[in-house]
């Protein structure tokens, strides 16, 4: 009779632990939409996730310029990214809606990238020159090439590079970290510790 | 998909929200059991945790609500324990805005209230199989009643979420299985460890 109870009850919490053990998939995305923006050149460049890392497709994307008016409104591809080439530049305001109650918004600025206007023909003669130019240092400084271009094909192919990294280093910092779990599931337990020692002071 | 994020709902239901939670909070702080407080921390630890678990279901994703258990076991207390488990994940894990605290809490405390007073009190006397289908119906009705909720907050605030809660309420179906499973096997076991739990119910 003993026995038998016993057993019924490891059954039961087998049960529950199965259930729990069946809610921890392993790529379980947490539901909060993430928006990443970056500047590549004079374009914008974004991809849309949720924290953990899975890419959001079919969000609807809208570009804001600094007064708030609309200046594009765009879908994330299946990938979850997107990109949007402004007429001038400035500072834009991003605004990711998935359409079910989950948003995000990113502010971001091209004017800093390259305050004149995009010379974008150039660009690839430009980048072209220095590297079939070879290995002699001189070639950078070469007079045919006007520093403010050569900058700006610095820029973009710096931003090429870079975006995807910050992108990373972004979704890295998305994660629930273990310090944020443990610290709040201990300043619960200090709340009830507070309540009952002052509980017992009465 | 019970945190709303901050900059979705409009005015009137984020007051009306914070109105309500504001009114359950000041009830459940004068009704207070302090012999519940161990219980009410480590459930508000678990719903807490919760939220980090979740399963994918079509194009959104859900995880255990918990508050259909936490009604029952808590009653009023249940009220406190959740508004404080959503501030810190809101704070911590960026889930829910601060601003919409105040319909977040209503949408996951109004469902434990109720179900607080309407089952709680039928626990009592059942066992076995009877306490399970009790418990599972808590869940159920929890997660049932908080899918409504959410909906309903957002319809309010714009007839443009209406695709929105069509997609709540049909990627809820599951979870509200899930859940009364979850809860109907937690209160099955509760029994045999720890029945006094079960009985010392105060709404």
């Amino acid at each position: 009779m003993k026995l038998r109870h016993i057993k019924i009850r490891h059954i039961k919490l087998w049960q529950l632990l199965l259930i729990l053990a069946l809610c921890l998939s392993p790529n379980a995305n947490a539901h909060l939409l993430k928006l990443f923006v970056y500047t590549e050149g004079q374009s914008l460049k974004g991809s849309t996730y949720f924290a953990g890392g899975s890419p959001q497709p079919g969000v609807s994307i809208s570009i804001l310029d600094n007064s708030g008016k609309s200046l594009a409104q765009l879908t994330s591809n299946p990938q979850g990214e997107f990109s949007y080439r402004p007429q001038q530049p400035g500072e834009f305001l991003v605004v990711a809606d998935s359409n079910d109650g989950h948003r995000a918004q990113w502010q971001i600025s091209t004017a800093t990238t390259a305050p004149t206007a995009p010379t974008a023909p150039t660009a690839p003669t430009v980048t072209e020159k220095t590297v079939t130019s070879g290995d002699t240092p001189t070639a950078i400084a070469s007079p045919q090439i006007p520093v403010d271009e050569l900058e700006q094909a610095i820029d973009r192919a710096l931003s090429r590079q870079l975006g995807p990294l910050r992108l990373e280093l972004q979704q890295a910092s998305d994660r629930a970290r273990l310090a944020d779990i443990v610290g709040g599931i201990g300043f619960i337990f200090g709340l009830a510790g507070c309540l009952l020692w002052w509980r017992s002071r009465q | 998909m019970a945190h709303i994020p901050d900059g979705v709902l409009a005015a009137p239901v984020l007051i009306t929200g914070a109105i309500a939670s504001a009114a359950a909070v000041s009830i459940a702080v004068k009704k207070l059991d302090y012999d519940r407080i161990p219980q009410a921390a480590v459930l508000a630890a678990a719903f807490f945790i919760a939220s980090l678990v979740t399963v994918p279901v079509g194009a959104s994703s859900v995880h255990l609500l918990l508050n259909g258990l936490m009604g029952v076991l808590l009653g009023w207390t249940a009220v406190p324990a959740i508004l404080v488990a959503l501030i810190l994940q809101a704070v911590f894990f960026g889930y829910g805005g601060l601003l919409v605290l105040g319909v977040n809490t209503f949408n996951l405390a109004l469902p434990a209230l109720l179900v607080g007073l309407v089952i709680a009190p039928r626990l009592k006397n059942s066992s076995g199989r009877q306490l399970f289908i009790w418990g599972a119906v808590a869940g159920g009705t929890g997660v049932c009643l908080t899918a409504v909720l959410v909906s309903l907050s957002l319809l309010i605030s714009g007839p443009e979420y209406l695709a929105a809660s069509k997609v709540i309420l049909v990627t809820y179906l599951p979870l509200m299985l899930a859940e009364a499973a979850v809860t109907g096997a937690t209160l099955s076991f509760l029994q045999r460890v720890a029945p006094e739990l079960l009985w010392e119910q105060k709404v």
